[in-house]
């Protein structure tokens, strides 16, 4: 089965040879043109824009303003022409790309001729797109004429003019219009042009082609990053944060390389299958971590961080079950479709960006230590209070070193991390062939000693026209990243909390100049000995490709065929010398000293071929059909080896360990296969419609489960089309679909089976378990989502308003559900139950200005509520962890846990219960008895809020002046709490640890002082770890000023001096402020991901505030 | 070009018409495929959950809720039974994994014992299923000792099963113990299970329940075998040939190996003996040097050292016979005699002065078997079957009984009662 496939591959690849040599025909260059109802201007614009056809319409008598309508497929430019002139009596002249347009009529009147050629004046300048590019192919228009010319490749233009207070008038599809006042002084003029804020001719790219935004009639989110918006992030989710409605985007860790939580609409499912789907240049691509797990303290790294976010032309979130359906394999969680930038006909185009940055750890203020005397005066109140109310002898503690200054331990472990990063590109292409490659070399540091991360990378994506019916196109990505790790996850070894959590008077280092220990002075792990004795790092090798063939069967009937894959090798290396205490001298390991050595290698192949016919008929019906089929398979295969015992820290391969204590290997694959089809109706443009189907197949079901049918439809109105509309500069469109779609994530590959496995051996001796119970009746989790939108725009574009109401219900939810241990497995996969999302998304952008000043706004903002609505069996209450709770009616992500209400302020104010039997006393926290049976118990949990947000967004503006641009980001998240899990600095006397300076400061100590910090106790985890309470869950909403970017483009006219195209520098600020109650480092913070365990902290890293600067190059 | 794409097409439906879905793991085999020709490796397998099921809060938790240990490091409690009130707890995962490691283990032993029963029963099949026997007595010896009542599944089930009382329990526990002594096979090494091994299991049930004579006998026998004699505690615990133990789970770290070293030793220490047991060895004994040791600044259990890889799990030594037999021929009946052929071969002396009546001389053994067994798992329950649990920590009764995990009665509603004592 497997050599079927191969050979079938082979095949495939043997054709497109052949293919290659054996039609040696020649053709004409061919156009499609979809264009509804537009201007002849518009028509031309768009063939210059994707054509790069070079006009010019010199004459007076072609009504350039009238409207028409051109569906044509792969015709001749005459025959293009033919219909964008049709009525018009003209004749063209093409010469190569140029074509020049007259028209045919009666000589006029020489005398007449003379005249006005003899009041022309003659005007010359240049037009600039926004990255100060040079713009080939805009249309420059006398007003109130029809005399017309266009710009050259380099963007210059001359023109006679002959009104007498001329007024030029500049255009270029997809971008905004421009008018320029002549005047007789000034000759020579510089324009430049901006890009529409919300065009609805602006293509969108959809699974399996691309629409104008005319014809979409689902909610679909696009980013497509201006120089402005660039962020130095490492992976595109990062670059998503705050920029589009109902994609919420945490970053829970500030070290370079971890992952994100994305979610699209609310939550997804209960699995950690949460994440939406990325599909690269067509390619789905593994965004899980890229890990081998030889490091259990570090935080899992992005499989996303991988792909340079500089290469990325634009972002396409489909965000509805219409518009994700198409994908219908998991696309549950919605689909991001990532499209990398592409060459352009014309001369090369030489790119360069360079940045440098500075980071640190904000907010370290928040985790200030009490000082010797606090700590000190602190513990003996605890034991004060301690032998009073028990009536002991404990003794109290002195301070070792009375009067000695508080060290910084995070100062030790921290830094300022310097980062830069240089990508250089090269676009360009000539009639046949488009090419654009790009080179990136990256470092980023993080905030803490020896976190870094290095990256190379090369893309390349090149397409062409081998003949006039075949085109073909190849994108690949090659990278390298070596990323230098530290501890940073839920580990003992978390730099931070390993910092923080050390006595104010113990330094790293013993007077004799060797470390201290937890064995010898310290109360925790030495984090400065941890780093300095480790050496830890992950490489990845990707390489992420795709390559296509497209043949035109007959106008309008197209089949492609696209192979992609995405391999990736993995090398982690984890070492530990004889000085860190995962490497200490011991009986089994006297030299000391441990290596973990992994190999990871991953691969997926996915192979599809889709059949797309285009029609338009007479009567104003447009028909786009896609036929599909898609087969994928993904293998990993694992190796892990550590030895111990080193002669010395250079040693670190395992040749020289003293022995191997484990080797490991193991192998897993899966397969997907689908089918797909989609039906675009297109009646007048007035109204829209698309259907879509979808089967999946997964390898992780049963054969009689295997295949899941994702059906959807959407319907939208183009209310402004219609023969009534009047109103002038403003577009209105309805929209309304209905769809399903599936998800098999982060169930295991062979979830169905009940499997008795190897590996349960016993002295040396094979031994097989019944391992896994197996569900045969598992199948796909699929959402059913209902979606309602509305886009306006106002002002011929200058504002726009888009708004969208949705209901999601999902059902079989797949889940490991707990089950009772007597049937012998803790848990088992199912299809668990059901839950709904509802939520209202709204993005209104704007820009305004007036002659060198202009605005532009963006301001989104979604509502999401969530409500899980059936659970298998009627279970009651589900604990996916100690901390959260699956309720039927509650939100996924629910905290439940025991709720505080304050402090008890006199003794007489406790129950005599909990007086008697708890001992508990005035400064101690009074705890909700919630099921009023006067004991404070497990069965006093409570649902006590929520991991998600109320309400999420982004809000940026851009203000330009002359060629000075600042934008200011913001993004925030209202509503969702964070439970502090570590709780070490904050108990107050129940045990010796170190305290944060806060807790010590507020404690309780008499009636009145404080209703929220309990009093110190020693030896008493009433008030601390006894329960999981509310006196560790923290509001932790916010609003990040996420980044303030300073740009200034260097004037065009030295630019032409040292012939360089444009130059822009700038600086940024990310991260610059957080307005949060959060009361520790960074409120989005968790040390997973999964939805229904979201929001627990272990003294993550937070990100880190970076003051960057850079310029980019244009030559 | 149309006979290209025709092929293209044609590949493409070939593509999809064989099942690219059918995908299988490499280290697994489907159950269904599971016969009496796997009962050995399903045999050995048995062996491999029995070891480390439980768990290392199984094996540990009766030396800490017995007051002998307490935490270390920074989150520390001021003496032994404040910790154990604030951990003894139906919702604490400490106490909540051993339970889900017994039942887990269960299922395993019931599997392997329906399809052991349906094959020929050839010597082979007959001594496996001996030793199954054994682990599902072992495997409910913990569970009667610890929850006293609890479901009783002699097969397996996916229905909420009830609890069943605790005469039951020990009359099951009873039952496959006389099975297993019928079938075991003769010693032949201490990592596997032997019918010394059963009988040394036997005693330890019996003691339990009072029936003093039949332990004792069962003790005596194995004391008198000659294949076992005391040996020296650096043998024991060092991993060195020795003539005391019995059995012994091999516990490779490759295979699922428990970890004790590291939850005794630097840097992490964890679980500390309290101050009063490191007193009660006296410098003479034997035991001491290997009982406990001084590491950085704490004095710290020394029997398990092995922190990157594991130390073997000792179910039964000799000495346990002897301290077995002692209690069981009671004070008068040949009893001090061989409390004291210990004492004296761990270099001690003679107990003195000797135990007045039987209250003292069970006080005497429960004494010497803290300090032999300490970190062994025996001391919790010592105290709670000979009644003084509660005079020696000043805990309440509660405390003799160990709760039903709270998680277990949420996913269990139907059936599942908590012990009346945990109500």
């Amino acid at each position: 089965m497997r050599n079927y496939s191969r050979c079938s591959k082979l095949c495939c690849l043997v054709i497109a040879t052949v293919l290659s040599w054996l039609f040696a025909v020649s053709a004409n260059a061919q156009v499609s043109m979809s264009l509804k109802d537009v201007s002849v201007r518009s028509a031309v614009e768009y063939l210059q824009k994707e054509y790069h056809y070079s006009f010019t319409i010199g004459t007076d008598d072609i009504d350039i303003n009238k409207h028409v309508t051109v569906q044509v497929k792969n015709v001749s430019i005459e025959n293009a022409l033919d219909r964008i002139f049709a009525g018009q009596n003209v004749s063209y002249k093409v010469n190569g790309k140029n074509i020049s347009v007259v028209a045919n009529k009666p000589q006029p009147a020489p005398a007449a001729k003379t005249a006005a050629k003899t009041q022309a004046l003659v005007y010359t300048g240049i037009v600039f797109d926004e990255n100060n590019s040079p713009m080939a192919g805009a249309f420059v228009v006398e007003k109130g004429t029809d005399n017309a010319v266009s710009t050259g490749v380099d963007g210059k233009f001359s023109i006679k003019v002959k009104g007498t207070s001329p007024v030029l008038s500049f255009s270029f599809f997809g971008y905004e219009d421009k008018d320029v006042q002549l005047s007789s002084s000034k000759s020579n003029i510089e324009v430049k042009m901006e890009p529409q804020a919300l065009s609805l001719d602006q293509s969108v790219v959809v699974g399996y082609g691309t629409m104008t935004r005319r014809d979409i009639t689902s909610a679909i989110g696009q980013f497509k990053p201006k120089a402005s918006e660039r962020r130095d992030v490492l992976s595109v989710d990062q670059l998503l944060q705050g920029r589009i409605a109902g994609v919420n985007i945490t970053t829970a860790s500030g070290i370079p390389g971890a992952s994100s939580r994305v979610s699209i609409r609310g939550i997804g499912s209960l699995n950690a299958g949460n994440e939406p789907l990325y599909v690269i240049d067509g390619v789905p691509i593994t965004s899980t971590s890229g890990d081998t797990g030889a490091f259990s303290q570090g935080e899992s790294m992005t499989g996303l961080a991988t792909l340079n976010p500089s290469d990325i032309e634009s972002v396409e979130v489909l965000k509805d079950a219409a518009s994700a359906a198409i994908y219908g394999s998991r696309a549950t969680n919605g689909v991001i479709i990532v499209t990398t930038k592409s060459g352009k006909k014309g001369a090369p185009v030489i790119s360069i960006d360079a940045s440098m940055s500075l980071s640190q750890q904000p907010r370290l203020d928040k985790l200030d230590l009490a000082s010797g005397d606090l700590l000190i005066e602190t513990f003996n109140e605890a034991i004060d209070n301690y032998n009073l109310q028990f009536g002991k002898t404990q003794e109290r503690f002195i301070n070792p070193m009375p009067g000695k200054p508080t060290h910084n331990w995070l100062k030790d472990v921290l830094r300022t991390g310097f980062s830069r990063n240089i990508t250089t590109s090269v676009s360009g292409g000539s009639e046949k062939i488009r090419y654009y490659v790009s080179a990136t070399a990256k470092h980023q540091e993080g905030t803490a000693l020896s976190n870094a991360l290095n990256q190379y990378s090369l893309k390349s994506n090149i397409s062409g026209d081998i003949r006039k019916w075949l085109s073909f196109g190849i994108n690949m990505q090659l990278s390298y990243t070596k990323n230098n790790r530290v501890s940073s996850g839920y580990s003992g070894y978390n730099v931070i909390k390993a910092a923080v959590e050390q006595y104010p008077w113990d330094e790293p280092f013993l007077p004799n100049g060797d470390w201290a220990t937890s064995k010898n002075v310290l109360v925790n792990n030495n984090a400065l000995q941890a780093i300095k004795e480790s050496d830890v790092w992950l490489k990845t090798y990707r390489a992420l490709s795709n390559a296509y063939l497209n043949f035109h069967i007959i106008p309008g009937l197209d089949f492609k065929t696209s192979l992609g894959e995405d391999f990736s090798a993995l090398e982690e290396h984890v070492y530990y010398t004889a000085k860190h205490p995962g490497g200490y001298p011991s009986k089994d390991n006297p030299q000391g000293g441990s290596l973990t050595d992994s190999r990871k290698l991953r691969s997926s192949v996915i192979w599809e071929n889709t059949l797309s016919y285009d029609k338009k008929f007479n009567f104003g019906l447009g028909l786009n059909v896609v036929l599909g089929h898609s087969a994928q398979v993904d293998e990993n295969s694992m190796a892990l080896q550590r030895g111990i015992g080193f002669p010395s820290s250079s040693f670190d391969v395992n040749s020289v360990a003293a022995e191997i204590s484990k080797a490991n290997s193991s192998r897993t694959a899966y397969a997907l296969q689908s089918f797909f089809g989609r039906v675009n109706l297109n009646y007048k443009d007035r109204y829209v419609g698309t259907l879509t189907m979808r089967a999946d197949g997964s390898s992780k079901f049963a054969p009689e489960n295997r295949y899941g049918y994702f059906p959807s439809a959407s319907l939208g109105w183009n209310a402004d089309k219609e023969s009534w509309w009047h109103a002038d500069g403003i577009t209105m469109k309805l929209r309304a679909s209905i769809g399903a779609t599936g998800n098999q994530g982060n169930i295991g590959p062979y979830a169905y089976q009940a499997l008795a496995s190897g590996g349960v051996n016993y002295n040396n001796v094979n031994g097989l378990g019944l391992s896994t119970p197996g569900n045969r009746d598992l199948k796909w989790e699929t959402a059913v989502q209902q979606d309602l939108g509305i886009d306006m725009s106002f002002f011929k574009g200058a504002l726009s308003f888009t708004a969208d109401v949705f209901n999601k219900d999902t059902r079989d939810l797949l889940y490991s559900k707990p089950t009772m241990i007597t049937t012998g497995y803790s848990s088992y996969t199912c299809n668990i139950g059901s839950m709904n999302n509802k939520g209202l998304e709204l993005t209104v952008a704007g820009n305004a200005g007036k002659k060198d000043f202009r605005w532009r706004g963006d301001f989104n903002i979604s509502f999401v509520r969530n409500k899980l609505t059936k659970l298998l069996d009627d279970s009651d209450i589900i604990m996916p962890d100690s901390f959260h709770a699956l309720q039927v009616g509650k939100e996924v992500g629910s905290f439940y846990m025991v709720k505080m209400l304050g402090i008890y302020q006199h003794d007489e104010d406790v129950p005599e219960y909990l007086y008697e039997n708890e001992g508990v006393r005035a400064g101690d926290v009074i705890y909700d008895d919630y099921n009023g049976d006067g004991k404070i118990t497990a069965d006093d949990r409570q649902i006590v809020g929520s991991a998600n947000p109320k309400f999420s967004g982004g809000f940026n503006n851009t203000f330009t002046w002359k060629n000075l641009e600042l934008s200011v980001f913001m993004t925030y998240s209202y509503g969702q709490s964070v439970y502090e899990y570590w709780t070490g600095g904050l108990r107050l006397g129940n045990g010796t640890w170190p305290q944060l300076k806060s807790a010590c400061e507020g404690r309780w100590t008499g009636p009145g002082t404080t209703n929220k910090t309990p009093r110190a106790i020693y030896g008493q985890s009433w008030n601390s770890t006894k329960f999981v309470n509310t006196r560790f869950l923290h509001d932790a909403s916010y609003l990040r000023l996420r980044s303030i970017t300073l740009g200034y483009n260097l004037p065009s006219k030295w630019m032409r001096a040292i012939k360089m195209n444009s130059v822009r520098v700038y600086f940024q600020l990310d991260n610059a402020y957080v307005f949060t109650k959060w009361p520790y480092l960074d409120p989005e913070v968790s040390y997973n991901s999964n939805a229904a365990t979201y929001g627990v902290d272990w003294l993550n890293p937070g990100q880190p505030r970076t003051f960057m600067f850079g310029v980019n190059l244009k030559f | 070009m149309k006979k290209i794409i025709l092929a293209l097409l044609t590949a493409s439906i070939i593509i999809s018409s064989c099942d690219i879905l059918d995908k299988y793991p490499h280290d697994a085999v489907s159950r269904d495929s599971v016969s009496e020709e796997d009962l050995e490796l399903l045999y050995t397998g048995l062996y491999c959950y029995s070891q480390y099921k439980p768990g290392f809060e199984g094996y540990f938790q009766n030396d800490m809720t017995g007051g002998d240990f307490f935490r270390g490091g920074g989150s520390v409690w001021p003496d032994a039974p404040s910790w154990i009130k604030d951990f003894f707890l139906p919702t604490n995962g400490w106490i909540q994994a051993p339970y889900t490691g017994y039942y887990a283990l269960l299922y395993q032993i019931n599997s392997f014992i329906e399809v052991a029963e349906k094959a020929p029963q050839s010597d082979k099949v007959r001594q496996m299923l001996g030793v199954a026997y054994y682990f599902r007595a072992l495997d409910y010896y913990n569970i009667v000792t610890k929850y006293r009542i609890a479901p009783l599944m002699r097969v397996t089930s996916n229905d909420p099963q009830p609890n069943s009382t605790e005469e039951a329990l020990w009359a099951f526990v009873n039952e496959d113990l006389e099975k297993a002594l019928a079938m075991c096979p003769e010693y032949s090494t201490k990592y596997y299970v032997s019918l010394q091994a059963a009988k040394a299991l036997a005693a330890r049930a019996y003691i339990a329940q009072g029936k003093k004579a039949e332990a004792a006998k069962l003790a005596d026998e194995l004391i008198a075998d000659p294949l076992f004699a005391l040996d020296d505690f650096s043998k024991i615990f060092r991993g060195e040939a020795n003539s005391e133990v019995i059995f012994t789970f091999a516990n490779l770290p490759e295979e699922n190996g428990i970890k004790f070293a590291g939850e005794f030793l630097q840097p992490a220490t964890i679980y500390v003996p309290v101050p009063e047991v490191i007193a009660l060895f006296k410098d003479d004994d034997k035991r001491k040097s290997i009982s406990i040791t001084v590491d950085g600044s704490e004095t710290v259990l020394n029997k398990y050292i092995n922190k990157s890889s594991s130390d073997p799990i000792i179910i039964s030594r000799l000495a346990e016979m002897y301290l077995i037999s002692a209690e069981g021929k009671g004070l008068n009946g040949g009893g001090l005699a061989r409390l004291n052929e210990l004492r004296r071969a761990r270099g001690l002396q003679d107990l003195s002065p000797a135990p007045k009546n039987e209250e003292e001389f069970i006080d005497a053994i429960l004494a010497e078997r803290r300090l032999e067994f300490l970190g062994e798992g025996f001391r919790w329950y010592d105290l709670v079957r000979t009644g003084r649990y509660m005079k020696t920590t000043g805990l309440p009764e509660k405390y003799t009984v160990f709760p039903i995990p709270q998680r277990q009665l949420d996913l269990n509603t139907v059936n599942l009662q908590q012990n009346e004592l945990w109500k």
